[in-house]
């Protein structure tokens, strides 16, 4: 029995699933397994990830498409050890990271959710010079509401038992437990994080280090702000009856966040409507990152301002310059 | 043989769970003769819970950072009195809802049980928990789920089948999800359809407002004749947020009637034909199975439900006498100073110990 698994949820992965795997393979821990979930690709997603089998720690798991929850929640189904991690199909692990995270774990057994920060890398695994460096220590389910620390699909590692705690089976499925709640197509981790904390006794922390490489994919995601948003709402939805009281104290600040977050990713594909739009609905919201993240509020709000009133042109300056920078040799992800 | 002296130490003498238990607890047949049984009210603010003469010390106390200097004071001056606690408050569900610091909330935790020759869990969930977190030692955990007479609510009729009646049952705070409750009954079209909520607490208003006048949503306070109250219902919803053990599910399981629960800590354990659980607060997944258990209520037609097993425990009076009785101190030799102290102790006032 393997001391951890690493589930990869797989649709139509094929261009990196790789690149993905070969940093999964050369972990500095030696005992893991690794499980490709095959969610329904109609690339040849499966054929590489076939080519991964020879190796004896690799396992394959093929089902009709269920989305990234279904997918995850398939190969908890089938992972054998005492802790499992998660790394979608495009992005990688550094070799240390499962090590530092197991490590994390054995040391602190009431931690539910080992996190790290995460490298931004492009679709030529170079690094952007952006990171996601989330606060790792004492954080509260307030904290996470607001600011997801966890970040990104391919961050956490988690025990088992955590994992176990919060599966139910719904009436209608057949084939396996579900941890992540597969209505969700969007906010399905923060989902899973919040329902950690808001039924039991799990602590989410972090461990130094940026162990991932995520992978932005560039272009035309604005469209499905409206969708994030709506599935970012009926999270709290469904969680609020849990903590009436929580939810009433932070979920305005905790929108705000949210808005400011789609407004940047709006900023970043030049949508001048939906960033003007997002980067005001939060600021409507509450203060609150204004006050506790000036800087970041700021420049977010400025830009929407500059992209409305000037266009494109001024942000497209100044995203490369900052690519420019990242991709002087020594700032490169790998 | 002198019989066994056990004083129980409550703080919290509302009626509920606690209170019930020790009533039943205290009035065991099995009881007489071996053992003595008192309860002592004490104050939450007391300083020192000093000596108790007795051979065994039962705290139902809530623990806290602000107990846990009494309770140091307790265990000094009673040092060769059997002293146990019986968890009755804090559970994981709780720890999750309440609880910002939980490294901090288990230190506190640590130290408390540390004190006790024993801890006694109300139900596997809890106990699962506590040994999870490494909150008490395995060998000084057991689990006694709490039980009480059950005879008046296993004599009562089965439910009226030209009502439909969903009853609820406890203190009206956040930890019972009476407020889930009522925005699930908002959704429940039948209009023959009833919520009866017998219980009184902080949240009295807040709940009436939540209500929005719906006529068929009705609140009865504190209720003294619980099977009475069991009679005029159909089934019984409990929605808790947490749940050490919960004993209304015990009693309407008594009652025949069928129960609705979330599945949380010591509900979880309670599962069986007529007590049912759903796994999340999903306001339009309890208003569904509500509605279908309503309909399944109109079709059994006042028939009696399937015998379920009772979660009773065979033995739970000897359960209890192992409990006070293991380890009986004074009578060995290996403890010569507490023969002394004991010698120099003040001798108990008689009349005191008769009840």
């Amino acid at each position: 029995m393997p001391i951890a698994s690493i589930v990869v949820p797989a649709f139509n992965a094929a261009r990196t699933l790789s690149e993905t795997m070969e940093s999964l393979l050369s972990q500095t821990l030696r005992d893991y397994e690794v499980i490709i979930v095959n969610d329904g690709s109609t690339d040849n997603t499966r054929e590489i990830a076939r080519g991964f089998t020879n190796d004896a720690r690799v396992q394959i798991v093929s089902q009709p498409n269920r989305g990234l929850a279904g997918a995850r929640n398939a190969g908890i189904a089938v992972a054998c050890g005492k802790y499992i991690g998660f790394c979608d199909a495009d992005d990688i692990w550094m070799p240390e990271k499962l090590a530092t995270h197991v490590r994390h774990l054995e040391r602190s057994p009431d931690v539910g959710v080992s996190f790290s920060g995460s490298q931004l890398i492009d679709e030529a695994t170079r690094g952007t010079g952006l990171a996601q460096r989330p606060k790792l220590r004492n954080v509260t389910t307030a904290h996470v509401l607001r600011r997801n620390p966890v970040g990104n699909g391919s961050a956490a590692v988690m025990p088992r038992q955590a994992l176990a705690d919060i599966a139910w089976r719904p009436w209608f499925e057949k084939s396996h437990d579900w941890v992540f709640d597969e209505t969700f197509r969007q906010s399905e981790d923060i989902e899973c994080w919040m329902r950690l904390l808001l039924t039991t006794d799990w602590r989410l922390e972090g461990v130094p280090g940026l162990l991932t490489g995520y992978r932005i994919a560039s272009g035309g995601l604005s469209a499905a702000t409206d969708r994030q948003l709506a599935s970012w709402e009926r999270m709290i939805a469904k969680l609020r009856p849990y903590n009436p009281a929580f939810f009433a104290r932070h979920e305005h600040a905790a929108r705000a966040y949210q808005y400011r977050y789609l407004a940047r990713r709006a900023i970043s594909s030049l949508d001048r409507k939906t960033a003007w739009e997002m980067a005001t609905g939060s600021m409507a919201c509450s203060s609150h990152p204004l006050v506790h993240e000036p800087l970041k509020t700021a420049t977010t709000f400025g830009a929407a301002v500059v992209l409305m009133a000037l266009g494109h042109k001024p942000i497209d300056f100044l995203s490369n310059l900052i690519a420019k920078r990242a991709t002087s040799p020594e700032r490169t992800a790998q | 043989m002198t019989p066994t002296r056990v004083i129980h130490l409550v703080d919290d003498t509302t009626p509920g769970g606690v209170m019930r238990m020790l009533n039943h607890l205290l009035t065991l047949p099995e009881m007489h003769g071996a053992v003595q049984q008192l309860v002592k009210v004490v104050s939450k603010s007391a300083v020192s819970l000093g000596r108790q003469d007795a051979d065994v010390i039962v705290s139902h106390l809530a623990l806290s950072w602000r107990a846990l200097p009494p309770l140091m004071a307790l265990r000094a001056l009673n040092p060769s009195a059997r002293i146990l606690h019986v968890e009755h408050s804090y559970t994981r569900a709780f720890t999750a809802l309440n609880v910002k610091n939980k490294t901090r909330f288990y230190a506190m935790l640590r130290t408390s049980y540390a004190l006790f020759d024993g801890v006694v869990a109300v139900s596997e969930g809890q106990s699962k928990w506590l040994i999870q977190r490494a909150l008490v030692r395995k060998d000084a955990l057991s689990v006694l789920r709490p039980q009480v007479d059950l005879s008046e609510f296993e004599a009562l009729a089965p439910p009226d089948p030209s009502t439909r009646v969903i009853g609820a049952f406890g203190r009206l705070e956040p930890q019972k999800g009476f407020d889930i409750l009522i925005q699930v009954f908002l959704l429940v079209r039948d209009p023959d359809a009833r919520l009866m909520i017998f219980g009184d607490g902080s949240e009295h208003a807040n709940l009436r407002d939540m209500a929005k006048g719906d006529p068929r949503i009705s609140f009865r306070g504190h209720c003294n004749d619980l099977a009475g109250a069991y009679r005029e219902t159909n089934l019984v919803a409990m929605p808790s947020r947490w749940e050490a053990f919960g004993l209304v599910a015990q009693e309407a399981q008594a009652a025949g009637r069928y129960v609705l629960a979330s599945d949380v800590d010591g509900l979880s354990d309670q599962a069986s034909e007529l007590i049912q659980l759903q796994s999340d607060f999903s306001i339009t997944a309890w208003a569904q199975r509500l509605e279908g258990m309503l309909a399944f209520e109109q079709l059994r037609n006042g028939q009696r439900p399937p015998q379920s097993a009772m979660l009773k425990q065979q033995n739970y009076a000897t359960q209890w006498l192992h409990q006070f009785q293991s380890a009986k101190p004074f009578c060995c030799d290996t403890k010569p100073e507490a023969d002394c102290r004991r010698a120099l102790s003040i001798p108990a006032i008689a009349g005191h110990w008769e009840r």
